[in-house]
This record gives C-alpha cells, sequence and structure tokens, in this order.
C-alpha cells in the first residue's frame, strides 16, 4: 500500500472513531490524562498495524477490543505517559473536566455493584452502541458467547436493583439486538 | 427491567457523550494527535522499536484471547474445572490485575503480585471459578459474587508451563522468526514434552512468506493450539532478545533452583534491568520433581521471567 493512501485511509478512519474512542475512554478512566494514553496508544497502535487491522465494519469493534485491553494495561499500574499522550493532554479543557456532583440514582447504584467484566458488557451495547456481532468482535469470543454473558449480566443487573426498579416485560427478557 | 428498558436507562448513565469527550482535547488536540500518530514508523520497523509497555499490549492479548478461548467453552460446560487457564484475576482492595499464573496457585500468584506492586502483604486470599471462564482471587473476607465457587484444587501446572513455553523469548515462538511448518513442529514438542498427547495444532491467517508465527492460544476444551502471527518477534538488538540469549546458557547449564535464580539475575542486572524498577519481574517456584531448572521469558509491559526447579 503506497504511503500516501496508506495515510488516507487511516485519517478516514480516524476521522470516524476518534470521538467514538475518546468517548469509550473518558468512560472508563478517572483521569482525563489516563484516558489521553488510552487515545493516543489506541490510535497508534491502529496505525502501526493498519495493514492488519479489520477494514470496513469490523475496525470499529477491533479498535473498542484494543482500547479495552489498553485500559486493563493501565489498571494493573504498568504503564508510562508517551510523548503522544502527553501532547494530548496539554489540550485539556480545563472546564470540561469539571464533574458535576450528583447522587446516583438506584440504577447506577446497581451497575456500579456489578464486576467488571458486567459492567464492561453492558457499558458496551449502551454506551458504546455495539451489536451482539460487533461485541464478539471487541472480547474476541464468539455470538454465541456474547449472548450467555449478556443474559447473566442483565440478569444480575436487574437481581440488583430494588424492587421497584425493576419493570418486567411480561416476564421475558428482550434480547439485545 | 426489560432487555431494552435496561438499555435505554443505562444509556442515560453514560458520564460523557462521544462529542463532549471530543471536545476535551480541542481541536488543536485532535490534530496534533493525528500529526504524531501518522508521524510514527509504520508496520514492521515500528515493531521492531516498540517499548516494553507494548508488548504489554500484546502479551495481554494473548492473555485475554486465551482466556476467552477457553470462556466460550467453560460457559457451555458449567461446573467444568477452572484449572484449566493459564491467567488469574486479582482482586484485592482497589487493584484489579489479570496476571499470568506461574505456581498453579492462584492465591499465591495474586499475593506475590500484591507484594510486588504495592510492597506490602496481600490478606489472606481465596480463589473461585468465576462462572464466566476464568480464575478469580479476592480476600477471603470479602463476599464472593453469586455463582462463584470456590477452588478446590489448584490449576494446572503443565498446562501453564506449556504456555509459558510457547511465548518463551529463550526458546519458544518468540525466540526468533518461525514459519508456519517451523513454529507447528515447535509446538507438537512442546506438547509431548508437557504430556498432552491427542492435541491438534491450528494454523490461523494467511502463511506468507516471511511472516512469524509468534502468537499461540491454548484451549484445553478443544485440546487445540492455534498459532497465529503478530508480527515479527523483537529484533536481536532488542533488550528482551539479549536478556534471552544470556538465559539460553543458563537454562541448558541443568542449574538448582536458587542458581538458576542468581544466574537470571545477574544477566538481567547485566543489561540494566532490575525488579525494583520493575523492568522485569522474576516468579521461582520450587519443583523438586524436575532435575534442572527450566526458565521461561515472556514479555509484556516488564519481562516476566518464570524459573521453576528443583531446591538444591
Amino acid at each position: 500500500m503506497a504511503d500516501d493512501a496508506r495515510r488516507q485511509r487511516f485519517e478516514a478512519a480516524y476521522r470516524e472513531l476518534y470521538a467514538p474512542i475518546c468517548g469509550y475512554a473518558l468512560r472508563r478512566v478517572s483521569e482525563p490524562e489516563d484516558a489521553a494514553e488510552v487515545i493516543s496508544e489506541t490510535f497508534a497502535t491502529l496505525w502501526r498495524r493498519f495493514d492488519r487491522a479489520p477494514q470496513g465494519e469490523e475496525l470499529r469493534p477491533w479498535l473498542f477490543g484494543v482500547a479495552r485491553r489498553l485500559i486493563a494495561n493501565q489498571r494493573r499500574g504498568q504503564h508510562r505517559r508517551s510523548a503522544l499522550s502527553e501532547r494530548l493532554a496539554a489540550n485539556l479543557d480545563p472546564v470540561a473536566t469539571a464533574h458535576a456532583d450528583e447522587a446516583p440514582s438506584e440504577l447506577a447504584r446497581a451497575f456500579a455493584s456489578l464486576s467488571d467484566s458486567d459492567r464492561e458488557l453492558l457499558s458496551l451495547v449502551a454506551w458504546e452502541g455495539l451489536t451482539r456481532e460487533e461485541l464478539a468482535v471487541a472480547l474476541g469470543t464468539n455470538r454465541a458467547a456474547v449472548r450467555l454473558r449478556l443474559h447473566r449480566a442483565r440478569r444480575r443487573l436487574r437481581d440488583a436493583l430494588p424492587p421497584t426498579q425493576v419493570r418486567l416485560s411480561g416476564g421475558q427478557e428482550h434480547e439485545w439486538t | 427491567m426489560s432487555g431494552r428498558s435496561s438499555i435505554d436507562s443505562l444509556r442515560r448513565l453514560a458520564p460523557v457523550s462521544d462529542s463532549d469527550a471530543a471536545a476535551l482535547f480541542g481541536a488543536a488536540g485532535r490534530q496534533e494527535l493525528l500529526d504524531g500518530v501518522t508521524g510514527l514508523p509504520f508496520g514492521r520497523g515500528a515493531r521492531r522499536q516498540r517499548t516494553t509497555r507494548r508488548r504489554l499490549v500484546l502479551a495481554v492479548a494473548i492473555v485475554v484471547l486465551v482466556g476467552v478461548a477457553t470462556a466460550a467453552t467453560w460457559v457451555a460446560l458449567r461446573g467444568a474445572p477452572a484449572r484449566e487457564t493459564t491467567s488469574v484475576q486479582c482482586l484485592i482492595g482497589s487493584s484489579d490485575a489479570i496476571i499470568p499464573s506461574s505456581s498453579g496457585d492462584p492465591a499465591r500468584d495474586c499475593a506475590a503480585d500484591y507484594r510486588r506492586e504495592f510492597g506490602t502483604s496481600a490478606p489472606r486470599l481465596v480463589a473461585y471459578d468465576n462462572g464466566l471462564g476464568g480464575v478469580t482471587v479476592i480476600p477471603r473476607r470479602r463476599k464472593p459474587q453469586a455463582g462463584w465457587k470456590r477452588l478446590v484444587s489448584g490449576q494446572d501446572v503443565d498446562l501453564i508451563q506449556l504456555q509459558d513455553s510457547l511465548d518463551d523469548y529463550v526458546a519458544g515462538l518468540n525466540a526468533s522468526c518461525l514459519d508456519s511448518t517451523a513454529a507447528t513442529n515447535l509446538t507438537e514438542a512442546k506438547l509431548a514434552r508437557f504430556g498432552f498427547a491427542g492435541w491438534t495444532v491450528k494454523l490461523r491467517g494467511a502463511t506468507t512468506p516471511g511472516q512469524c508465527f509468534d502468537m499461540d492460544i491454548v484451549d484445553p476444551t478443544s485440546q487445540t493450539v492455534t498459532l497465529a502471527p503478530f508480527g515479527a518477534p523483537a529484533g536481536s538488538g532488542s533488550t528482551e532478545q539479549k536478556l534471552a540469549a544470556k538465559l539460553r546458557s543458563v537454562a541448558q547449564s541443568c542449574e538448582s533452583l536458587p542458581a538458576a535464580v542468581s544466574s537470571a539475575r545477574a544477566a538481567a542486572a547485566s543489561l540494566g534491568l532490575s525488579e525494583s524498577a520493575k523492568t522485569y519481574e522474576l516468579n521461582a517456584t520450587t519443583d523438586n520433581t524436575m532435575r534442572c531448572a527450566s526458565i521461561y521469558e515472556t514479555v509484556g509491559g516488564t519481562t516476566f521471567l518464570t524459573i521453576r526447579g528443583p531446591s538444591h
């Protein structure tokens, strides 16, 4: 692939996926500087592996998978800030980083009580809008496993809610698609 | 709460929208990152220059893939023994780490990792089958989640050794660039060495000339090892390969565990690596059924040296 063509294709992917990856990172790490590290390393990984990365619809969930593993590394505490992330973090808007102090809802409490893996699975659907097929790509597993894990995560979320918050649809649970 | 209503409700919990998140770094940040990323070396050259932290991404990816490979089948076979994994999730206090198994005792591995990370002893720990395809270790005083089953035995040490020996830089798939045939032969030899009869070695990905099959997915449920090209192993000038070259002679000299540990520490120190600076981690396990110590070097974020051998 010619360098110019590669760069053009990369830039197109970057334009499309920059905001979703920023959102994904900032929704999962507490410090914006850490999010900057995840964002910059995610796109650096994409650049380095662009010829081998999935193309088309699979690229987005694949990139979420990359970001997810980078966050897992951060949580292990084994990371150093790269020059790239320092440059991105230097542009942080200090006003926008201020968080509102809102009392958590019952749903927020129940969601927070779930395991990391359940929260990640549910938020990939609810926050990132991944379909079951995309979840399988992001998590590196198959659709059947995704379906089962989603079912269990939803059930645990439901169990964690107070009875008044649980709204069942005729005793049936809808499939997430 | 129905599936759809729960999604809609959860969506409202999102702490920040995509557009707000992107705006946080501004248009300048977005452009600077694009310029910085596209100014990086591309492809294989970049991989040879990769930092140890980037190796962690690869190693964790492999660990995750291995975990996921077993998870899918575990979920289908509820109640299957959790020891059929080669990684452990350690949930201790606010620390949540997935680490490669080394001793076969998940609680011991997590305690050692905790001590390295925080410099203090971990509380008493208990290992559980988490029902999602893995082993999770938590403090004894903490209540396990519903559905978790306490492990009654440790993890399969032979499987851990198989995984380590495949990922190994000293004599495994990362020691040099192996094509599909050489990687298959090496894997079959290692399966035989650790007593895994009847297993199948599969290849994933195109076998184009020059590709290095340096990634393995060990799935004990289907008894398969899947090999795939994941890029070129680090070049001979890299620190991890220099260390592997030094450890090769140690591994061939049939040393006891204490002697091998001492030799490995000396080799690492000669390259400027330090346990206290966390540029490498050393896990030593006594195994008096062995005649000589084995040394495996795996890399990811830091360099992991796993040494197993007789006490004298």
